[in-house]
């Protein structure tokens, strides 16, 4: 998945350098953008139960 | 009537702020890409193995760095218009944001006494809190330039090849900073999906029998 991503990034880089339209840029970043948030949502898997009490 | 039509967009207009702002968007492109260069450094000359978490911080510094990167592009080309400046600082903010909220759920998992943290200190703190201190700072660079944004769009850059030699030098970095990463994570996750919560080795190595 990492991977995956940082070759979404590398895609939308190349996208932006041949001054494509913005809606596929954008097309583009969004989804590397959610992607990298479910990733995130992923690794997350407890809560970070603190208190005022340790 | 009138009042309702929008404005004709001056371009003629060769405006100090304009410039100023055209050379910010560089630097923050090349500052989170160094940002990012220096998560690289860690990993390879301290010889850390990046965790998940650190490498999704990775991810959202890059995709800020998209954002200024759009509007280098389109400075490249002679205008930047305020469709340009609110696409690109917008792309900036929403990640800078998710990053934010990334380095501090990082920081939060470490923050009880006792725990010595992920990873090596660097100046005294760690890697993800000195980025949660640096998503923030963006969160508040990106609202000032926007509060100027009505000065500094629609202004015609000059045409030197000093301004398209700068942006493609950014792009570049920005770029080559993107496939070292790219390369270094395919070697450390190998053909699986994610990573584990505490990398110890270059799983692709291993996997196919080059390193125990």
């Amino acid at each position: 998945m990492d991977t995956l991503i940082f070759g979404g990034l590398l895609a939308a880089l190349v996208v932006l350098y041949q001054d494509r339209p913005r809606k596929i840029i954008l097309t583009i970043w969004w989804v590397v953008l959610l992607a990298t948030i479910g990733l995130l949502s992923h690794h997350i898997t407890s809560s970070l139960e603190l208190g005022l009490s340790y | 009537m009138a009042a309702t039509a929008s404005a004709p967009a001056d371009t003629t207009r060769p405006g100090l702020l304009g410039r100023l702002q055209f050379w910010f968007a560089c630097f923050f492109a090349v500052g989170w890409t160094g940002v990012v260069c220096g998560g690289l450094g860690v990993q390879f000359i301290s010889w850390d193995y990046p965790c998940p978490l650190c490498m999704v911080q990775r991810m959202f510094m890059l995709l800020a760095a998209l954002g200024a990167a759009w509007i280098v592009r389109r400075g490249m080309s002679g205008t930047v218009t305020g469709r340009d400046y609110m696409m690109g600082w917008g792309m900036a903010l929403v990640a800078v944001m998710a990053g934010g909220f990334t380095s501090w759920r990082q920081t939060m998992l470490h923050i009880l006494p006792g725990d010595k943290g992920y990873g090596s200190p660097v100046l005294g703190l760690h890697m993800y809190v000195w980025a949660w201190i640096l998503f923030m700072a963006s969160v508040v660079a990106v609202g000032i330039v926007l509060t100027f944004a009505h000065h500094t769009s629609d202004t015609e850059l000059p045409t030197s090849p000093l301004y398209r030699t700068a942006g493609l030098v950014v792009l570049g970095f920005v770029g080559l900073v993107i496939a070292v990463n790219l390369v270094a994570v395919f070697f450390l996750e190998g053909f699986h999906w994610f990573l584990p919560d505490d990398p110890s080795r270059y799983q692709f190595f291993h996997d196919v029998g080059i390193t125990d």
